[in-house]
């Protein structure tokens, strides 16, 4: 019984031990959730880094003014239970006066119930399905949402001459079938036949039956709403097997300087969206947007990317409301901050940002980009066709 | 018509794809009774080490091979014997320690090669067949030709060489091959030198026709899993059947129902041949 | 016999004391009764998967089980509009169909064909519910699920009371003569039937008790999270992790399941990720590798010392 004892001490001893973390006066702490690990490792990773140039930005800013802020990191393994898990320890082990990050809607969605259950205001960095922002949360909020990426593509097709049939192929996510559906509804109505519609599992190893279908009946345009990985094999495919179609539009995963990279010249062509690009930024915010390119390759030694940004816009939201009520004496309650989260005004490098009644951005909205010689170009963007 | 022999050609390409993914796993668990699954996380390294390779020296397959063939037997003996080694070993006991190890080495490589997808980049040449209506690629072409090479020298390891026989008594049953004077733990480092050898091939080419990611490793290792539990035992030329029966299923259901219930008819088609199996193994024993 | 009742009371306090004492040590910080709840609802996976394997039989399809029980209760939910927790026996139930099913088909099935066909189950049930648009939304996923506790510690109530239950059927399963059944079904099933068992019938009471228990725990979980999608149940994750809870909490004691998925859980995520956001998967692995090496029984056979070379 020896062993059992001593085990028994230890993990009562262990478990005696003060969990509570000291919260240095005069700090003012957020809390940041994303996939540091795992499949979507990818992106959780460059929104977490995005969000560190954004509070280091802030503490150099302010730092003579006595307002420090801290971020405490976690990892949500990709799964669901464990970010509740870590968002709830955040808010009360950490005591984070907001939250910040998220990538995907199944790992968002679970974290804004935490969010709304300790009445603490979230602000979701890429999230895109329109039902996650209906379930009247008060302290819930995003920078991005689906509208901002089906519009820009709808747009970008019908501006297209002659387009009369397109495929779509979208991952078995709720927001990837979400646009898949909502496109498929506006190109119908438009009178462009969608000849192909199918869901694909993310992570797939072969595509060639769905290229070798969009040959058979013809299809002009793949519209393919699947991730960074999924685009590679897709891409890579379609080309060796030369699937005669005008054009390629990837929503998310293909306007990234890594995918170019791995790509080489089979991205030539290719189209993407993007909401930010290092050398294209909202009008007005040249100047922020270079900072933030410099700062991020100074701290993490690469170009920062769109979802990089995100991460970025989202953290900027929260120090903007936190800034504010620094300002109005230094109390830091949850509904406070969320009503002046939802007064926000600010100006981005992805545009300006305001929020919704729902939480949702008002003005968010991407850009279609193309790859040219290695390049990413905007080809269909609002402030270009008002210079223009 | 050309559409369904290319929908053929992709169909026997993926199967072979499967087959080499899964023959490392296949060899080492007939022979060490290991089921290793960390297996993928190994074929992960060897792409890792061709794409690093490639990208630093551009090396061409042929070229890499050697080298990822020569880190993939090292790495598999590693972690084999490490296993082996342990006091009390039952195939669930090396199921939970390699799944360890596997969590371990995806770790490591987030480190190492970051978080970033990579892929292979290659040129594949084209030969067109039927006319010039059909082709096929020089990947899907080695694809094909290795896991037949691979498969048809296995078999003639086992039936027609000394030391191969020695092997299958191995795979059959281990005691009474050790009655018989086979030394076991010779043919132990045997069957890890081969599955090395089979993971070394898998790895760049996954890298050609898949992509490389810290995480990717559980796609390979799931696809292991399913053919050689279907196999069984030792039976190295029923996984390229049944890698080619999953191919073939898989994408005619992506051609025909759509991609959406590609695992669908797979998994039914193995569970119909399962319980076929079973029942005509019952009959047969009555 | 009686000796081992007392050892399951003596379990039942325990459990109850220790949650009891958590609760009252960490008022105030939910984040940590909210992890153990957790804990507790993947331990009663663990029981529940542990339960059936006692039949000789690996499972590597129990998501099917959990995500059928999470999707049969939140979509009885929406439907019914009913909010009371009745509908989480809605769940149980439907995971009992899936099981039903799967005995007819899989009841030849033994070794690595039982556990590839398993898993093959729970693809299929992944497929359907992800193109059953009209039933299922899909892949669109269901958001907004009734909550059913209050509060965190209501969960954690709720949670101990399933632990509590999957215990002490895991402990029959052991311990009474029911136990003794299983295992001469899982040890020799030729011998089984020779002294009067019905290697069949213990088989399929183990599969039909252990599927009810996940699909209750699927329900629980999913009117937590309040948030569902196929990929977020059905997934190989889901099904393995009561192998390796089970696996290193010790197979064949009667609070192996319980240990493995409290250490491994909450420690993970109470202790390591806090200091280590990026690299806790590898500290995670380490702590795998280690315990199997040096306690290959599991945690519990070591701790009372039963031979490390019996296999109970």
């Amino acid at each position: 019984m020896n062993r059992f004892l001593i085990f028994f001490a230890a993990f009562l001893m262990f478990f005696g031990l003060s969990f509570q973390s000291r919260v240095a006066a005069g700090v003012i702490k957020i809390g940041a959730i994303n996939p540091l690990t795992g499949k979507l490792a990818k992106h959780g990773i460059e929104i977490d880094e995005g969000i560190q140039i954004a509070i280091d930005e802030f503490n150099e800013q302010n730092g003579n003014s006595g307002m420090v802020v801290e971020l405490e990191r976690r990892d949500d393994h990709s799964a669901p239970d464990v970010a509740m898990n870590q968002a709830e320890q955040l808010i009360l082990k950490e005591k984070v006066v907001a939250l910040i990050g998220g990538y995907v809607d199944s790992l968002v969605g679970p974290v804004s119930v935490v969010a709304k259950r300790n009445r603490v205001p979230y602000v979701a960095s890429a999230s895109l399905q329109s039902r996650l922002t209906q379930g009247k949360n008060p302290y819930f909020f995003r920078v991005s949402c689906m509208n901002g990426v089906t519009q820009p593509v709808i747009e970008f097709l019908l501006k297209w001459k002659n387009l009369r049939k397109v495929a779509i192929l979208h991952a078995s996510t709720p927001g990837a079938s979400e646009f898949a559906r909502t496109v498929e509804k506006k190109l119908k109505v438009s009178g462009v036949d969608v000849v192909v519609e199918e869901k694909a599992r993310a992570g797939q190893p072969d595509f060639s039956p769905f290229l070798l279908k969009c040959k058979a009946r013809g299809a002009e345009f793949i519209i393919s709403a699947v991730f960074f990985a999924d685009h590679l094999v897709l891409v890579r495919q379609m080309r060796e097997m030369e699937i005669p179609v005008k054009g390629y539009i990837g929503p998310w995963g293909v306007a990234y300087e890594s995918f170019i990279k791995e790509m080489k010249n089979m991205a030539e062509g290719l189209y993407g969206l993007t909401a930010w690009l290092p050398g294209f930024a909202y009008p007005g915010t040249e100047e922020e947007s270079r900072r933030f390119v410099e700062l991020y390759k100074k701290k993490f030694g690469r170009i920062p990317t769109s979802t990089s940004m995100h991460g970025y816009v989202s953290a900027r939201v929260v120090l903007e409301a936190v800034r504010k009520a620094f300002e109005q004496g230094g109390v830091f309650s949850g509904p406070d901050l969320a009503n002046f989260i939802r007064k926000t005004k600010l100006l981005t490098p992805m545009g300006s940002v305001e929020f919704d009644e729902k939480g949702d951005p008002r003005w968010y909205k991407q850009m279609v980009v193309q790859i040219r010689r290695g390049k990413i170009v905007p080809v269909h963007h609002e402030h270009s066709d008002a210079e223009n | 018509m050309e559409q369904f022999v290319q929908l053929f050609i992709q169909s026997f390409s993926l199967g072979s794809f499967y087959t080499l993914l899964a023959l490392g796993f296949a060899l080492v668990f007939s022979v060490t009774h290991i089921l290793n699954l960390a297996h993928g996380e190994l074929i992960i390294l060897a792409g890792y080490v061709a794409y690093v390779l490639e990208q630093k020296l551009s090396m061409g397959l042929w070229e890499t091979l050697p080298i990822a063939i020569a880190i993939s037997v090292v790495s598999l003996m590693v972690v084999v014997s490490f296993v082996l080694h342990q006091r009390r070993l039952s195939e669930l006991h090396s199921l939970i320690i390699t799944f360890g190890i596997a969590l371990i080495l995806q770790n490591c490589y987030l480190g190492t090669f970051s978080a970033n997808y990579r892929i292979i980049f290659h040129k594949s040449r084209y030969f067109s067949l039927l006319g010039g209506h059909v082709f096929i690629s020089s990947v899907q072409l080695y694809l094909i030709t290795l896991s037949l090479g691979a498969i048809g020298g296995l078999y003639i390891l086992f039936r027609k060489t000394f030391i191969g026989k020695a092997l299958r008594a191995t795979i059959q049953d281990r005691f009474a091959a050790q009655m018989a004077g086979i030394p076991i733990p010779r043919m132990q480092l045997l069957g890890m030198v081969l599955g090395g050898i089979a993971i070394g091939i898998a790895g760049p080419l996954y890298a050609r026709v898949s992509y490389l990611h810290p995480a990717a490793g559980i796609e390979p290792t799931i696809e292991a899993i399913i053919l050689t539990l279907f196999a069984g035992m030792g039976r190295i030329r029923i996984l390229l059947a049944g890698g080619w029966l999953l191919g073939v299923a898989e994408t005619t259901t992506a051609y025909f129902l759509g991609s959406q219930w590609r695992e669908f008819v797979s998994a039914m088609v193995l569970v119909v041949i399962l319980i076929f199996r079973e029942a005509r193994g019952r009959e047969n024993s009555v | 016999m009686k000796q081992e009742v007392a050892k399951a009371t003596l379990g039942v306090v325990l459990i109850i004391g220790l949650s009891l004492l958590f609760m009252w040590k960490f008022q105030g910080r939910e984040d940590v009764i909210s992890v153990i709840a957790m804990a507790f609802l993947f331990a009663s996976v663990a029981f529940a998967w542990n339960i059936h394997a006692l039949s000789g039989v690996v499972s590597l399809g129990h998501a099917a089980f959990f995500g059928l029980g999470a999707y049969g209760s939140a979509l009885f939910a929406y439907y019914f509009k009913v909010g009371s927790w009745i509908i989480l026996l809605v769940g149980g139930t439907i995971a009992l169909g899936c099981a039903v099913v799967w005995h007819l088909f899989f009841e030849q099935l033994r070794g690595g064909a039982y556990t590839l066909a398993t898993f093959a189950a729970a693809e299929i049930v992944r497929v359907v519910v992800d193109n059953w648009d009209s039933l299922t939304m899909g892949s669109s996923g269901l958001t907004n699920i009734v909550v059913l506790f209050s509060g965190t510690s209501e969960f954690y109530l709720v949670t101990m009371v399933l632990v509590i239950i999957a215990f002490l059927i895991h402990w029959a399963a052991l311990k009474t003569c029911w136990g003794l059944q299983l295992r001469t079904v899982r040890e020799d099933e030729l011998a089984a039937y020779a002294i009067g068992v019905n290697p069949p019938r213990v088989r399929m009471v183990s599969l039909f008790v252990s599927a009810f228990i996940t699909g209750l725990c699927g329900a629980i979980f999913v009117h937590r999270v309040t948030y569902l999608e196929p990929s977020m149940v059905f997934n190989l994750h889901i099904s393995a992790m009561p192998l390796v809870f089970s696996f290193l909490g010790g197979r064949f004691t009667t609070m192996g399941p319980l240990i493995g998925a409290f250490l491994l859980y909450s420690v993970d995520q109470i202790l390591l990720s806090p200091f280590l956001p990026s690299t806790h998967q590898a500290v995670y692995g380490f702590a795998i590798v280690i315990t199997v090496s040096f306690m290959p029984n599991g945690i519990c056979a070591w701790l009372a010392r039963i031979p490390q070379n019996a296999s109970g």
